[in-house]
């Protein structure tokens, strides 16, 4: 479903990814695992067209979606949950989620409601600013915004970030739940124990590189994983 | 004590016409954390589109020639609004240019705008046609006019109509999240260019109006009429906190009302320095303004 090929990601001078290429396919749930400041953010930020590589090519469903404004990936499609939720704080919950359905022309009602029944916290909240949730509910409320652009290919950057251990757990059972009707996920995350649980397959990235794919299970007892786990 | 109620009358006509103004300068800074400094050019540009419709109607003051003269001052202003973004600063807000350059545009478009005018209508004032009819009323000892009037409750109406499409359009929801967060709006597919063209329309669309106000009440214009008023109601936005457009609307009135206090008890020579005295202390003690939240970088 998504193919990155071997793309090349520069700050400035700084050269942040390195050749990295993986494929998720469709209907799996992918698991970008690494370190802090490995290019798992620059990665997602590079599918969903904040960032234009260098060199490399990124195929959607076949077509290539290199050079493709951030709109039309949208419209594609392709969904990203940033790094640290971003919820309009100002703005209430209702209205965060109808800026989900902006680029949606029909059906935004169908899809509060299948969003009110995978949260139905959004629900009683509904009127109030986002800024006023708690850290468990914005991010409910940012994967549920996301969900509103009806994405085929849910990219998550690290979900689980400041959660307490118990939201950790109801926000990959939501992951799960979300994948088990149809939507595809590139999973991003430090929690290398938690991701690889649910995830099918998974790379690492170390320093901008790939330097392990495979299928879940095999990374799992790996002990490089358990070194980037702990920040190796 | 009358004449302090006289006072906060007369006041309450330049509040609202600043508060109109500072409203285009809060809503482009909230959205692309820009001082577009042609905004009070903007200005000049609907008041000479007024004077010009308004000599071209044979039946100056029916109410139709009045409305003409609004709509069209309006219409222009709106054009012009939307060209400037559009051919000033959309391919360097592409760019993700420095703002710097971005200000520079800005005082050029300015300039371009002031010359433009001194070449096509010359230096000297021009005098506006009296479209509406001067009335005076009398409350007691207080006197006000109809065209006081009319502007405070056209800058009120206009208000409530900015509130109504700024908090209630999908358009204006739009404006809002890519004013807190613009990168996510466009993980949105939030159409982060045609929102800012539409900010600026907004913004122009009153700009246009406050010059045609202005106009009337002045009752002369001349193509460096922006300058001042635009240096206002700037001032009134940073006072209201900038970004915020409820904001601009109190910080406009408080310094139409500052200004006219001034001039009154004080001297009128005073009244166009109290303006920067405001902004100096609004810098040094509140730099994020009276309705302003969070922190303000360096302009
Ligand atoms: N905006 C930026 N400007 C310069 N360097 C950046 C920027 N964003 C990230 N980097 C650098 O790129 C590398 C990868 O960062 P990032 O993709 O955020 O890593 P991760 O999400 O895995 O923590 C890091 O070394 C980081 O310092
Ligand atoms: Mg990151």
């Amino acid at each position: 479903m998504l193919r990155v090929e071997e793309i090349e990601v520069f700050y400035d001078s700084i050269q942040a990814l390195r050749n990295v290429s993986f494929e998720v396919k469709e209907g799996e749930i992918f698991a970008l695992l690494g370190a802090n400041g490995a290019g798992k953010t620059t990665t997602l930020k590079t599918i969903s067209g904040l960032i234009i590589p260098r060199r490399g090519r990124i195929y959607f469903q076949e077509e290539d979606i290199t050079f493709l404004p951030i709109q039309e990936r949208v419209k594609r499609g392709i969904s990203q949950v940033p790094e640290g939720r971003r919820v309009f704080s100002k703005l209430t919950v209702e209205e965060n989620l109808l800026l989900g359905g902006y680029i949606r022309e029909r059906g935004i009602k169908k899809n509060l409601e299948a969003v009110f029944s995978l949260f139905p916290i959004l629900k009683e909240r509904l009127h109030q600013p986002a800024g006023t949730l708690s850290g468990g509910e914005q991010q409910m409320l940012s994967i549920a915004r996301a969900l509103m652009t009806e994405p085929r290919l849910l990219l998550l950057d690290e979900p689980s970030l400041g959660l307490a251990p118990l939201l950790v757990r109801d926000i990959f059972h939501y992951i799960k739940e979300i994948n088990e009707e149809g939507v595809t996920i590139l999973l991003v995350e430090q929690n290398a124990h938690m991701a690889l649980q649910i995830a099918n397959r998974a790379a690492l990235l170390q320093r901008g590189e790939v330097v392990l794919q495979g299928k879940a299970e095999d990374l799992r007892d790996m002990e490089s994983i358990k070194s980037a786990y702990l920040g190796g | 004590m009358n004449l302090f109620l006289q006072q906060l009358i007369n006041g309450l006509a330049w509040g609202g016409i600043y508060a109109l103004i500072a409203i285009g300068y809060t809503m482009v800074y909230g959205v692309m954390q820009l001082i577009n400094f042609a905004h009070g050019d903007v200005f000049m540009v609907g008041a000479f589109v007024g004077l010009v419709i308004a000599q071209l109607l044979p039946d100056k003051t029916s109410p139709l020639s009045v409305f003409l003269v609004f709509l069209s001052a309006m219409f222009f202003s709106t054009l012009l609004g939307i060209l400037i973004e559009r051919l000033g600063y959309r391919s360097l807000w592409r760019k993700n240019a420095p703002r710097l350059s971005l200000l520079i545009v800005a005082v050029a478009i300015s300039l371009l705008l002031e010359n433009s005018g001194l070449l096509l209508f010359g230096a000297a004032p021009r005098s506006f046609p009296e479209i509406i009819p001067s009335k005076s009323y009398f409350v007691g000892s207080i006197i006000f006019t109809n065209l006081q009037l009319i502007i405070i409750l056209s800058c009120l109406l206009l208000m409530g109509i900015l509130h109504l499409i700024v908090m209630h359009t999908k358009m204006g929801r739009a404006m809002r999240a890519v004013a807190e967060d613009s990168e996510m709006s466009a993980l949105l597919g939030v159409p982060r260019e045609r929102v800012l063209s539409f900010t600026f329309a907004l913004g122009s669309a009153l700009a246009g109006i406050a010059g045609v106000m202005v106009a009337l009440y002045a009752p002369q214009i001349n193509p460096l009429m922006g300058l001042l008023p635009g240096l206002k109601a700037f001032i009134a936005a940073v006072l209201g906190g900038i970004g915020s457009i409820p904001g601009a609307m109190v910080g406009g009135f408080v310094l139409g009302e500052a200004e006219t206090l001034v001039s009154a008890y004080l001297s009128s020579s005073y009244r166009d320095l109290l303006a920067f005295l405001v902004l100096i202390l609004v810098l040094l003690l509140r730099p994020q303004g009276l309705l302003g939240k969070g922190v303000v970088e360096k302009l």
